[in-house]
């Protein structure tokens, strides 16, 4: 299933991407690499405080991280250049990963919008 | 010439920064492409043809790719405006990446532009039917 993100950006831009969506009902969660297409947006639906992302395997992307008002809280660079386990530990409750390279400054992001895919 | 003919980027355009990403695609109509190679400098200006961005490092590829979406902004002001409303425009960062813009909205799309008579801001032919990039 996919949703269209909407990022919004300080400066007045947006970048809008349909995202592959995954719910994290878990503390851990583990995607294949292979099944997932970039960009993903991660809903987290568990009550607990943070999520274990295992990202080992996953194309070069950014991983923006977003509080519950989705409002952004933080970010990180997913760059597997090597055969080991790659995991972040994150407190947000809607992650967005995009590839790299991005065309944007990471702190002009401000919140995100999701909504249905339009017809 | 046929409209199956091939003609590939030719080292000499590439010297120029021509299929080098990041670039910028403006499309004219159907299979019409006008290419924008994008140079990153730090001092010297590379009097290339093209988008040219002054960077602190040419080494920070990451801090210099994230000027990118303010570079195409800017850019696409400086068009008429009768005729950025009418043409599409498009970064492109890599084979799967690239964001179309359009009223202010940078769209992403793991397909970029390809194919079609590409072609330079002078209208002159860059390259028919072929990839918009280098291959190796």
């Amino acid at each position: 299933m996919k949703k269209q993100v909407i990022v919004w950006l300080k400066n007045g831009m947006i970048a809008k991407m349909n995202a592959q969506l995954i719910a994290a009902t878990t503390h851990q969660v583990a995607f294949p690499s292979t099944t997932v297409d970039l960009p993903l947006l991660i809903e987290v639906s568990h009550h607990g405080l943070t999520t274990l992302l295992d990202l080992s395997g996953f194309k070069d992307c950014v991983v923006l991280q977003f509080g519950e008002d989705r409002y952004f809280t933080g970010a990180t660079y997913c760059q597997n250049r090597n055969t080991g386990a790659f995991m972040i530990q994150s407190q947000a409750r809607f992650i967005v990963l995009i590839p790299l390279p991005l065309p944007f400054h990471l702190e002009e992001t401000e919140e995100i919008m999701i909504k249905e895919i339009e017809a | 010439m046929s409209s199956h003919d091939v003609l590939p980027l030719s080292a000499e355009k590439c010297a120029q920064g021509y299929g080098i990403f990041p670039y910028v695609i403006l499309r004219l109509n159907g299979g019409v492409y006008m290419q924008f190679p994008v140079h990153f400098y730090e001092e010297k200006n590379p009097e290339k043809p093209g988008l040219r961005v002054r960077v602190d490092s040419l080494a920070n590829e990451k801090l210099n790719f994230s000027s990118l979406f303010n570079v195409v902004r800017q850019f696409h002001q400086q068009i008429n405006p009768v005729e950025a409303k009418a043409l599409k425009m498009c970064l492109v960062l890599a084979p799967y990446a690239a964001y179309f813009f359009e009223d202010n909205a940078f769209t992403f799309s793991d397909e970029i532009p390809e194919g079609g008579n590409l072609i330079d801001s002078n209208y002159m032919v860059l390259a028919l039917n072929s990839a918009h990039f280098v291959t190796d």
